[in-house]
């Protein structure tokens, strides 16, 4: 589902944040990265959403090459490709259904197709009574689960989370990792980058750990 | 369709999120479109004037008592080449003196008086409907008074090119203030199109991350851009025809157009049509030299 070759990737010339990258996340594959602040996971993680460029390497995502792929297509990687972020990024003066509803509403569905998908998301991530509150009025863990409703609504094959639980107490992130493992388990690959390694222990997912802009462990399903 | 309906209720949402701003912006683009409308009524009245002064014109040209029969019919082909030419008539002596007895009847007899007729052979010349402009009749003049044979052409130049000159000197005036006042407008809705953007900030930047293309997210601001536009072009015609309406039966119709018996014209459809479009055009540029500078994707 996702491979990457010998990528490098750098802001400016002597600012190298991606090296020598080679990993590989199967379908329905449910990982980490891990890594201490600084090593470079978000990179990683914008890489793929093509929010960033690499400079040398293959990044395969849907067994497709999108280290080189246009400008004008990059709009239809991403609406397969579900996001989640440490702050939400909601937007606050939309409904909470209105925001789940985003990413349907670029794809020029109808109205009230956008309106029945979002409460189904709404509905998985059991936040279907408060469809018509604001983002602000929610608990954090909440918004996050917001944040995931929207992220899955358009049922994308893959799913990246950058420090999903980083802004939440232990329990709430407890819930936002039993959501994502549910998404998961319907079928999507997820990738989530944290530098919360003491409950990533527990689990019994792949790690790939990244360390200054290297992989040091993990890249590639060892069995 | 679905989504030309989505992109006009954000354009309309972006609207309706200031709506000063957009009333400010409607009005100075009407009051652009108002001074406009004046010009391209002058304008379009004096082109107008123009037509009516040429329906009578006739063009004469005398030739000289010497002028040989070849040179006579060079003259007749010159002036039957115009397009603009209806009808060249040849004047001869006989013709012009009988004319000249009609005209001036007391006097007839001082043609019977001389020896030898005075009155030189001319080519009358009127001109189709479309050729009756003072500037193709000023032309065909030119062309025709340095042949040979020729003595003199008439049809009433001079005060014809004075008119002609103050004609053109509107026109130009008008071209000059309307693009710098176009520029203004431009300015000012491009203006009204970096707010919205910057008030959507965060809009776009979900909706690029959940792979909207360029396209989806800028055109909700030329819609927006586009309506600005056309409101204000119709208002400001609307405020030309209310200009029109309460001040030509006031000012101008006592003084000498009364006396001429012409009555002004408001501005036909296809100038107003133009004008909409302009409208349209501007809100295209002024939204394009916006999301240029303010947007990028
Ligand atoms: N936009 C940026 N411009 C310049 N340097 C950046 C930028 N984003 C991240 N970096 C640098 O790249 C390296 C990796 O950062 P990041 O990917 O955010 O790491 P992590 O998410 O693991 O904390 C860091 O050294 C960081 O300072
Ligand atoms: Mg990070």
């Amino acid at each position: 589902m996702i491979q990457m070759y010998h990528v490098h990737m750098s802001y400016g010339p002597d600012n190298p944040a991606l090296v020598d990258i080679t990993l590989r996340v199967d379908k329905a594959e449910f990982v980490f990265i891990t890594g201490p602040s600084g090593a470079g996971k978000t990179s990683l993680l914008r890489l793929l959403l093509l929010a960033e460029r690499c400079e040398s390497g293959q990044i395969l995502v849907f067994g497709q090459n999108v280290a080189r792929i246009k400008e004008s297509q990059v709009p239809y990687i991403r609406r397969r490709i579900g996001v989640v972020f440490q702050d939400f990024k909601l937007l606050p003066t939309r409904t909470v259904q209105e925001n789940v509803g985003v990413g349907l509403e670029v794809l020029g569905k109808p109205r009230r197709e956008t309106a029945k998908k979002s409460m189904e998301a709404l509905r998985l991530v059991g936040l279907e009574h408060k469809a018509n509150s604001y983002p602000l009025r929610l608990s954090g863990g909440e918004q996050q689960r917001v944040a995931i409703a929207r992220a899955i609504a358009n049922d994308p094959p893959i799913l990246l989370a950058d420090e999903p639980t980083g802004n939440l107490d232990p329990v709430l992130s407890r819930e936002i990792y039993d959501l994502l493992t549910e998404v998961n388990a319907r079928g999507a690959s997820v990738v989530v980058a944290t530098h919360d390694i003491g409950w990533v222990g527990r689990t019994q997912k792949r790690v790939i750990r990244v360390e200054r802009g290297r992989v040091v462990s993990g890249g590639i399903r060892e069995n | 369709m679905v989504r030309m309906f989505y992109f006009l209720r954000r354009a309309l949402s972006d609207i309706g999120r200031s709506p000063v701003v957009a009333g400010v912006t409607v009005g100075t683009v009407a009051v652009v479109f108002l001074i406009m409308g004046v010009f391209a009524l002058v304008g379009h009245n004096l082109e107008l004037l123009t037509h009516r002064v040429g329906s009578g014109l006739k063009l004469s040209v005398f030739l000289q008592d010497d002028c040989s029969a070849k040179q006579r019919e060079t003259v007749q082909k010159l002036l039957k080449a115009s397009a603009a030419v209806e009808r060249v008539h040849f004047v001869d002596r006989e013709e012009a003196a009988s004319r000249f007895r009609q005209r001036f009847s007391r006097q007839a007899n001082v043609l019977d008086e001389l020896d030898e007729n005075p009155l030189p052979e001319s080519f009358e010349v009127t001109f189709t409907p479309a050729g009756q402009h003072p500037k193709t009749i000023g032309a065909l003049s030119q062309k025709v008074v340095n042949s040979p044979g020729v003595e003199e052409v008439l049809y009433g130049q001079a005060w014809l090119d004075r008119f002609f000159r103050f004609v053109q000197t509107i026109r130009l005036l008008g071209l000059v203030v309307g693009a710098l006042i176009f520029l203004a407008a431009l300015l000012i809705v491009a203006n009204t199109i970096r707010l919205s953007v910057y008030a959507r900030q965060d809009d776009i930047h979900i909706l690029k991350l959940v792979g909207a293309t360029e396209g989806f997210i800028k055109a909700p601001f030329y819609i927006e851009g586009v309506l600005l536009g056309l409101l204000g072009a119709s208002l400001g015609i609307a405020l030309t025809w209310i200009a029109f309406a309460l001040l030509v039966p006031e000012i101008l119709i006592p003084g000498w157009l009364e006396e001429t018996r012409l009555t002004v014209a408001f501005l036909p459809f296809e100038m107003i049509a133009w004008m909409v479009g302009t409208g349209a055009f501007l809100g295209v540029l002024g939204t394009m030299s916006s999301l240029w500078r303010h947007l990028k994707i």
